[in-house]
């Protein structure tokens, strides 16, 4: 072959391939590119919801503003306990529940669709539904825990500060959990089976296996699942917002940004806010995208 | 060179569905432009929820008879702060398509840049007829913007079958309350009545908690919160003790969670028969007389109980809803007559015969047929004396901070996280420059 014809066929592939992508680029500048674009601007200005127009560039005072904010700082750190404490458990339960899902047993492709329910009802449904079932006075959980005897009296789950972004926990780990164990039972629906073969041949007790085989085989499908909901529970609002809202002890950045930009009018403020919870989304994203990549090429 | 015909077949498919995509986009937001000039002479932007939404059509409809012209009603989002935020962007773009809002209560001086002056095309002799407070309530800057059409105040309503069981009076001091709802808790507890409280309200943190804080307040000692030249005056004795009162009521006679509740939940506990007085807004008072409510014929309605200090008195606080113009109207002659019809005399009679909206007008409560209508009107009329409005004239457009500043600082006490002087001093330090920035 001519090296010629070789290079103008590799082109014309590089061509097609930015024709392709051009009316998808297109469309996603314009739904989430440009809106970025358009936040990070606003939070270098004072802009006002009452008056965009005359919005005044104000620099970096905004984003010192947020940070001298105690409600700025405590909505930080409700969002990253939140954050931690709900990936850690939804990990967890839905690693068990994807190792049930896996066994061949009667019925297991009713099970799990029927998994799925919880995530498929849509946040403020369920938010409300729980909501009412925590209700302090005629909710159903306080009139079962206490006619059980584990309470004595009906406690404000979610009033009470020290309960109420408990309580949100629990209900985004209900919702959540099998996200995460639907990408973890892919996960282990991949898995080589000589692996596990000869680990009955030799006779070795399933908890080793556990630890031993599945769990190092499953890492990447379990880190990739952790990435995927740390993201989206970094950005969590609708269940706050629903669930307890306007707060201070459940608040998130989400909330906080909200707060901002509708009920006072800020919208400087609250585009600061927006922009400083993607700068946390955008580099946590990139820090996992050069790790995979540096693993990738080690391979 | 050309490509390959499979290649080139998808690519075009993708180019026409982007296509077909923005055509449509463009055609929606054309007709929303050119809608404006089509087929009706003015547009009102009102309630549009259920049965509130089915009476501001019918009140649109009589205007149309009457004067032949054709009125468009347009959606608003519900819940008040989506609607403001809806509104203030519909204003912020200039946009001619809505020619008359239905505003909050608090709204007229967040909105003040936008609205049309009323003052020299309503009379006098009008505005004398509502209740002052409205009116003030409603004038920024020595311009009145908005004209009150309905109003809710904030009242007592209570079990009144308990408070005969037990032979208690109606409360008139907020400690006699308190006395009496413990007394009333304890007695039904020992008789088997295991989750009924003495008192509810709601003081989940939101606009509704400062309704109730400025009633706390205001019926203690009649000191505003911010006076009408801009002081801030909050970090007083008398609130420090109103507030700490409140708090102690928590968990004894109040339960905890009504640190999370909306209207619906202190509702919710008082309908479901758990609560033995509740302060709330007169739509409760017929859902609990309806004929499927576990309550009715058992309860009484009376206005808010007052303080202990020298000259406090029992108070409301104002709620309900105004009209405005915008002053990016085209159709301002038309909506000038809207506005006035739906605030007349018989538009609000008959609003309150076929709706029990609560009329802003005073000399309206002696007619009889509107009397049989409004239930416990004598009671509501006795209240509606007393009404006093939230700041918002006077913080204008920092209202919804000062509010917020508001509600934070009483949820805190509430839940026991700040004391009462320490808070209330954080509280006028936080207010100050907010309204001084508004001078």
């Amino acid at each position: 072959m001519m090296p010629q014809s070789r290079s103008e066929l590799t082109k014309s592939r590089v061509r097609s391939a930015w024709l392709f992508l051009t009316p998808t680029l297109v469309l996603l500048f314009v739904v989430a590119g440009w809106p970025l674009v358009r936040t990070i601007s606003f939070s270098l200005t004072d802009a006002n919801l009452s008056n965009l127009q005359g919005a005044q560039w104000v620099g970096l005072e905004n984003f010192k503003l947020l940070f001298e904010d105690d409600d700025w700082w405590i909505s930080v750190k409700n969002t990253l306990f939140f954050t931690f404490i709900s990936v850690f458990f939804e990990t967890i339960l839905g690693l068990m529940i994807a190792l049930v899902l896996n066994t061949k047993f009667k019925g297991r492709g009713l099970v799990r669709m029927a998994v799925l329910v919880p995530w498929a009802i849509p946040t403020i449904v369920s938010a409300r539904m729980w909501g009412w079932m925590f209700h302090d006075v005629y909710g159903v959980f306080n009139y079962m825990l206490q006619s059980v005897g584990v309470l004595s009296k009906p406690l404000a789950w979610t009033a009470d500060p020290d309960l109420a972004l408990f309580t949100v926990i629990i209900v985004d780990v209900w919702k959540t959990t099998p996200f995460m164990s639907l990408l973890m039972l892919a996960g282990l629906q991949m898995l080589p089976q000589e692996c596990y073969e000869a680990a009955r041949v030799d006779g070795i007790h399933p908890i080793r296996v556990f630890f031993k085989i599945t769990l190092p085989l499953l890492k990447p499908a379990i880190v990739v699942a952790v990435i995927f909901r740390t993201l989206d529970a970094v950005r969590v609002f609708d269940l706050i917002y629903v669930l307890t809202s306007g707060s201070q002890d459940t608040m998130s950045m989400s909330v906080y940004a909200r707060q901002q930009l509708f009920d006072f009018q800020n919208i400087g403020l609250g585009s600061a806010a927006s922009t400083l919870l993607f700068l946390m989304i955008a580099s946590f994203t990139i820090v996992y995208m050069s790790f995979s990549g540096l693993n990738k090429e080690r391979d | 060179m050309t490509l390959p015909n499979q290649q080139e077949l998808a690519m075009r498919i993708q180019i026409f569905f982007l296509l077909m995509l923005c055509s449509l986009s463009f055609f929606e937001l054309s007709s929303h432009a050119t809608s404006g000039n089509k087929g009706y002479d003015v547009s009102i932007a009102c309630d549009s929820l259920g049965k509130k939404k089915e009476q501001c059509v019918a009140s649109v409809k009589r205007f149309e008879d009457k004067t032949g012209l054709k009125a468009k009603v347009i959606e608003a989002p519900t819940g008040s702060s989506n609607r403001l935020a809806w509104v203030l962007q519909q204003l912020a773009s200039k946009s001619s398509d809505i020619d008359v809002y239905q505003i909050d209560t608090t709204w007229a001086g967040l909105l003040k840049d936008h609205l049309m002056p009323l003052s020299e095309h309503i009379s006098k002799e009008q505005t004398d007829l509502y209740h002052q407070t409205l009116i003030q309530n409603n004038t920024i800057d020595g311009h009145l913007l908005a004209l009150p059409w309905y109003v809710d105040i904030g009242l007592l309503i209570y079990r009144k079958d308990l408070l005969e069981k037990y032979q208690k009076d109606v409360p008139k001091t907020w400690d006699a309350l308190a006395e009496t709802a413990e007394y009333i808790q304890q007695k039904e507890r020992e008789a088997g009545n295991k989750k009924i409280w003495g008192y509810v309200f709601t003081a989940k943190a939101f606009e509704g908690l400062t309704c109730n804080v400025i009633e706390f307040i205001h019926s203690n000692a009649n000191q505003a919160i911010i006076g009408n030249d801009g002081t801030v005056r909050v970090n007083t004795p008398e609130n420090a003790e109103m507030f700490e009162k409140v708090k102690g009521w928590i968990n004894k006679i109040t339960p905890k969670g009504v640190l999370n509740y909306a209207e619906e939940d202190s509702r919710g506990v008082f309908q479901s028969g758990n609560a033995v007085f509740v302060r709330h807004w007169p739509y409760v008072i017929s859902l609990a007389e309806a004929d499927e409510s576990p309550l009715k014929g058992k309860i009484g309605v009376a206005p808010l109980p007052a303080g202990k200090a020298p000259g406090s008195q029992s108070v409301s606080t104002l709620g309900g809803w105004q009209l405005g113009i915008s002053k990016y109207s085209k159709r301002k002659e038309n909506a000038l007559k809207l506005i006035k019809f739906l605030t007349s005399p018989e538009e609000l009679k008959e609003r309150a015969l076929s709706g029990s909206y609560y009329p802003p007008m005073l000399s309206l409560y002696e007619d009889t047929k509107v009397q049989d209508a409004l239930p416990y009107w004598q009671k509501f009329l006795e209240a509606f004396q007393n009404i006093v409005a939230r700041p918002s004239a006077q913080a204008k457009s920092k209202y919804n901070q000062v509010s917020s500043n508001i509600w934070n600082t009483a949820h805190s006490i509430f839940i026991g996280r700040k004391n009462a002087e320490g808070a209330l001093k954080n509280l006028e330090k936080k207010l100050k420059p907010l309204v001084k920035k508004n001078q």
